[in-house]
């Protein structure tokens, strides 16, 4: 049987959560792995919740917001990128798959980058194979 | 700001420490002194003294480290400024914690003369060997054997946010006395009133005697700390290096309970939030036959490292408390490498420069969510 990541993906409620029910209503594909979590903004997304999900078994973790610029909060995802940079550096220099990591810009008017986005990025995971801490720790 | 002064030391660097303590707690000029003190043989611990005569026992130069002197200074001045001022003696770690410390408001500088002493290392927490600290300073070498945080300690010529230093390296039979701000030229004036008794000048070439030790041990051990870091994660690096290298924690938690950055009262990682559901748990019990509870160090050690990497002054105080070895501080300097080096930012070394993850710059990471 062919391997399905699960991904949790963390979407803001003004711009990627919107664009993600676009997406639906347009009748775009979007995978079915992932499990959404609406979230206010995403840089209420610390990275405790990005490690939180993959060491309880997730195989990728998407977080979406607005582009910068857009954010609702005014600020709020420049402060996500910044934690996202982090994170992805820190993961990357202990050898922690860095992929399994997504930080994306989606619009509300968006749909089809919902769509793209989504199918790209469990592609790349199904390409890591299954998360090695699922089992491990 | 007065000039940098010569003090003579008989009867060594730690007595001529403790007199300038003893001079500004005489003079009225602070009410106390917070420092390493060694009460009747014991090993050094901090404490606050008021007693002049109770000042020699300061223990400045011994080689224990009693942990960082920054998180006792969060914690007298967490609820306000202290009604009198208290000056305290920090090793060039401590001094970058108190910076770090003062952004996120953890503690009150204006509390404190700052008096930052040049520090040699400390010998592991576990060792209990004589060292001559002061024949190290004077030699310019480090003590031995040495704690792993500071075999790559890079931070000796700190000043933030001191307002004396008291410079020992490559110095024989004398400190150097330079008072750094306002408020310090002024604790050195209460110290000796009178400019006929006070400590001679110090001449050019014995600050730059001082100065010339500093740069050359910073660039080497610059170089030591890449190469540790670099070893480390090759040893360690990936899921089985990381999680082998964890194998023995307990998850007890004190390498947050004596870092100095980790203020927070109620750590995180004891709220329920970041607590593994039992249902989820059991279900992935159920699922994979087995799974750990509660949740795994990794998440543990992997959050700590988001939440203050960026401000890892690297004293070196979690691998101190460790009580199963693991290699916690030579971890974290890995993790404050990388994060303080992704955001051009050197913990303790400007008070006025933002914590990286409470700023942000419109224009950056600009290929990160495309």
């Amino acid at each position: 049987m062919e391997f399905e990541p699960r991904i949790v993906a963390f979407l803001c409620n003004w711009c990627s959560y919107t664009g993600a029910d676009l997406a639906g209503t347009s009748r775009l594909a979007v995978p079915a792995n992932l499990k959404a979590v609406r979230v206010m903004c995403s840089s209420r997304v610390e990275p405790d919740l990005v490690i939180k999900a993959l060491m309880e078994g997730a195989d990728g973790v998407l977080v979406a917001g607005c582009w910068p610029g857009d954010c609702h909060y005014q600020r709020g995802n420049y402060f996500t990128r910044r934690r996202a940079a982090m994170l992805k550096a820190l993961l990357g220099a202990l050898g922690l798959d860095p992929g399994r990591f997504r930080l994306a810009w989606i619009a509300a008017s968006d749909g089809p980058r919902y769509s793209e986005v989504t199918n790209a990025f469990v592609k790349q995971v199904k390409e890591l194979g299954p998360n090695p801490l699922r089992k491990k720790v | 700001m007065t000039q940098a002064l010569v003090l003579k030391t008989t009867a060594g660097p730690a007595k001529a420490c403790a007199d300038l303590l003893a001079r500004l707690i005489r003079s009225g000029h602070v009410a106390a002194a917070l420092g390493p003190f060694t009460m009747d043989g014991a090993p050094p611990a901090h404490l606050l003294v008021s007693s002049p005569d109770l000042v020699a026992d300061l223990a400045l130069f011994h080689p224990r480290f009693a942990g960082n002197i920054a998180q006792a200074a969060s914690r007298l001045t967490r609820l306000g400024p202290l009604p009198g001022k208290v000056a305290i003696a920090v090793r060039p770690c401590e001094a970058a914690a108190l910076v770090e410390l003062a952004k996120i408001k953890q503690v009150d500088l204006g509390s404190f003369v700052v008096v930052g002493v040049d520090c040699a290392g400390c010998i592991p927490a576990r060792e209990d060997v004589a060292a001559d600290i002061e024949n190290h300073l004077a030699l310019g070498s480090m003590v031995e054997p040495i704690r792993p945080a500071c075999r790559i300690c890079v931070r000796m010529g700190q000043t933030e946010p001191c307002d004396i230093l008291v410079g020992a390296w490559g110095l024989k039979d004398a400190l150097l006395l330079i008072p750094r701000t306002d408020q310090g030229a002024k604790a050195v004036l209460a110290a000796w009133p009178d400019p006929g008794k006070a400590p001679n000048p110090a001449e050019a070439d014995l600050i730059s005697e001082r100065e010339g030790v500093v740069a050359k041990l910073r660039g080497q051990r610059q170089e030591a700390r890449s190469a540790e870091t670099r070893a480390f994660v090759g040893q360690h690096g990936g899921f089985e290096g990381i999680l082998k290298m964890l194998e023995k924690c307990i998850a007890c938690r004190n390498c947050s309970e004596v870092c100095p950055i980790c203020y927070c009262k109620e750590c995180k990682f004891k709220l329920g939030p970041m607590e593994t559901d039992g249902a989820l748990a059991l279900a992935a019990a159920v699922d994979l036959g087995s799974a750990r509870f509660p949740q795994s160090p990794l998440q543990y050690h992997l959050g700590r490292m988001v939440h203050m990497a960026e401000s890892c002054v690297g004293c070196g105080a979690c691998s101190d408390a460790c009580p199963h070895d693991v290699p916690v501080s030579e971890l974290f300097a890995v993790a404050a490498d990388v994060v303080q080096g992704l955001f051009g930012y050197g913990a303790g070394s400007d008070p006025a420069s933002l914590r990286p993850l409470s700023s942000f710059a419109e224009n950056e990471f600009e290929d990160l969510g495309r």
